[in-house]
């Protein structure tokens, strides 16, 4: 069921991924297949897709970053030219896509529409997909970059809220077992959807809701469960689960500190949470040190449980789940 | 044409898209869709006199000050439109066109992705600049068609295209939305994406910035003599006063809508042609006048809009200029002129 009977805004799907993993070949589908939506491109590799009658959109990348204080705070001056722009067109379209190059950072795309009052009114960001190809995967997530520049590849696993594992008919059983592992390492959390020539299913990956944590809740109760990880790898999940509700200023101070002084190191954050003296759960996502909170359904009789997922590098679970721990006033039963 | 019973409303026309723009001259007056609708009104009744489409979407039109001519821009370039002849030139395509500015019925100016070019009324090119930082945003000109004031990523550059120079580089490391220029050049004021508005005094190097608006500023207007600047960032208008030696120490005047309801957001203004008057159309509807050098406090001298209950939201607003006239058009497609006299009263 499509998110949009609750949520008016138009649900913008980012699409990113490595070099050569088939953003293309997806990018194809989506205008090609009679999947009855109607769907705006915006695509930073102009030229490579088209079709009569699409909305596509060549977009050239400009970063700006934010005159806030915040280091890690940057946005796509051109996404919000360009969604400003289409969002007075509103009734032409059902759903956006945005293509990122295959070096892009996806933060400032997410950012974006965090910190722009315009996407935040008329636009939801729905997903962030990655692309990856199978057989090349660990070539590039394994890369080791000179001091001080980022891996592009692990940067899109980790945002990812689903990540597309492609060409896997070109891999072994062991190579996909190898890849997903690694994958898992990275981001616990992603859905990971097997595909050849990114055949996956389009409602997989369209207005899927994928920021919605309680949604995802609802369909995905496992999914902050912890999974095995590598403690030697720099970019990891940690999920936090506690019953009980927290004290709402001393969550607050909590998730201040923690995002001033690690907040580039945390790619994605996000979690439902019971407030001491709310009815209803309070439903937090974030981009680097960017938060954006809401009020989600109410608990009713539900069991009050808090649920936080964190992904980035050098995080420590026990400092995590203490300095969390530390926020409750009331334990579950 | 539909007919109206409005006080003080001449005429009401209809186009088939949502307005993005509205701009007027000499017996015209263009409305511009944003699916790329353009229709040519005659001032006088409404009237259709000539329509075209740009395949792609408009974001801005401006009408020459004989208004013969017009230039669209979107994102897939810029056009010169002819409406009397329907003769539709290309300017520039494949690139992202913010605004287009007329210096003179023989000069104008088009931002083209991360340039300007100025061009001759036959859409001829004369010059164009080096590449800028970012794509250019807005543009102003400085009196004559001597100097330009650009807006990009990172500051305001002012040029002369006749030297084919940058003169001067007014830097401010943000992202710069929207600019205006006092008509004597002195002042240039850019609103911006982090919710500032900054101050650049051009015969000297220094910069004001006023903080503390709640949202992003994207619109800024001087008035016809200077003296006042309009700015959006907030639930309302602020009205700064550039007398003497400018805004500095002086708090604005605040105007807000006659209902002050939910959805009262700012949705366009234009000041009066010859008098310090501000049209401001809201989100909610309403269309209200307001005098800020009358110390009105921030209360509006009329309610046009008022008058039909809660209307569609404005789209645009514009001063036809002989005759006085408002024009207004709403997100339905509704485009009225407005006989409004200098009290402020239609």
């Amino acid at each position: 069921m499509s998110q949009s009977t609750e949520d008016q805004r138009i649900p913008v799907t980012v699409l990113t991924g490595f070099l050569g993993s088939g953003k293309t070949t997806l990018l194809n589908r989506v205008l090609q297949e009679n999947h009855g939506m109607r769907i705006a491109v915006i695509e930073n590799e102009f030229g490579e897709v088209g079709i009569d009658d699409a909305l596509i959109i060549d977009s050239e990348e400009e970063i700006f970053e934010m005159n806030n204080g915040c280091i890690c705070c940057t946005v796509r001056g051109d996404l919000i030219r360009i969604l400003g722009a289409l969002v007075k067109r509103r009734d032409k379209f059902d759903r956006i896509l945005i293509e990122t190059t295959g070096l892009a950072d996806p933060a400032p795309v997410a950012q974006t529409f965090f910190v722009d009052e315009d996407m935040q009114t008329h636009c939801r960001l729905d997903a962030i997909i990655t692309l990856v190809d199978t057989h090349h995967a660990l070539e590039h997530l394994n890369e080791i970059k000179p001091e001080g520049v980022e891996n592009e590849s692990v940067e899109q696993v980790a945002f990812a809220d689903k990540i597309v594992l492609n060409k896997t008919d070109l891999a072994t059983a062991d190579d996909i077992a190898a890849v997903t592992s690694r994958i898992r390492s990275i981001n616990s959390e992603a859905q990971i959807l097997p595909a050849t020539f990114a055949d996956v299913p389009l409602h997989e990956i369209l207005d899927v809701g994928a920021f919605d944590l309680d949604r995802i809740m609802e369909t995905d109760p496992t999914f902050l469960e912890q999974t095995d990880h590598q403690h030697d790898l720099s970019v990891t999940s940690v999920g936090i689960e506690c019953e009980g509700s927290v004290d709402g200023d001393l969550l607050n101070a909590w998730l201040r500190t923690l995002l001033a002084r690690q907040g580039t190191d945390i790619f994605r954050s996000k979690g439902i949470l019971s407030i001491e003296g709310n009815d209803s759960r309070f439903v937090f996502q974030g981009v680097h040190m960017l938060l954006d909170a809401s009020e989600g359904k109410p608990w009713g009789e539900e069991l009050r449980t808090n649920r936080l997922i964190f992904i980035g590098r050098n995080l420590d679970r026990a400092e995590l789940e203490s300095s969390f721990k530390a926020c409750l006033v009331s334990e579950g039963l | 044409m539909l007919m109206t019973s409005i006080p003080g409303m001449l005429w009401k026309s209809r186009i088939d898209d949502a307005p993005v723009a509205l701009d007027s001259a000499g017996e015209i007056c263009v409305v511009v869709g944003s699916e790329g609708e353009v229709s040519a009104l005659s001032a006088m009744d409404g009237t259709l006199v000539s329509r075209t489409r740009i395949d792609g979407g408009l974001v801005w039109g401006a009408v020459d000050p004989r208004g013969r001519r017009v230039v669209l821009t979107g994102p897939f370039g810029a056009w010169l439109w002819e409406p009397h002849t329907a003769n539709l030139t290309s300017l520039s395509e494949g690139q992202w066109c913010a605004r287009a500015y007329w210096v003179s019925e023989e000069r104008f100016a088009v931002a083209i992705g991360r340039s300007i070019a100025v061009f001759n009324r036959a859409g001829d090119r004369l010059w164009t600049s080096d590449q800028y930082a970012s794509t250019v945003t807005d543009l102003a000109w400085l009196g004559g068609w001597h100097k330009l004031a650009v807006a990009s990523y990172g500051g305001v550059n002012i040029v002369e295209p006749r030297s084919a120079g940058v003169v001067t580089h007014m830097p401010f490391k943000g992202s710069l939305l929207a600019i205006a220029a006092s008509p004597n050049g002195r002042w240039i004021v850019s609103g911006n994406q982090d919710s500032t508005l900054q101050v650049f005094r051009s015969d000297k190097d220094t910069r004001l910035e006023m903080e503390g608006y709640p949202f992003k500023i994207s619109r800024v207007a001087f008035d016809s003599m200077g003296r006042y600047l309009a700015n959006d960032g907030a639930p309302e208008v602020s009205v700064w006063d550039f007398g003497g030696n400018g805004p500095r120490g002086r708090a604005p005047v605040l105007l807000t809508s006659a209902t002050e309801s939910e959805g009262a957001d700012i949705a366009d203004f234009a000041w009066h042609p010859s008098q310090p008057m501000l049209a401001v159309g809201w989100g909610s509807g309403e269309v209200l006048l307001y005098m800020p050098s009358k110390g009105t406090e921030g209360k509006p001298l009329s309610a046009i809009r008022e008058v039909l209950g809660s209307g569609p939201d404005i789209r645009a607003l514009h001063w036809h200029a002989d005759p006085l006239l408002l024009l207004v058009a709403d997100s339905e497609g509704s485009v009225f002129a407005l006989d409004v006299d200098e009290e402020g009263t239609p």
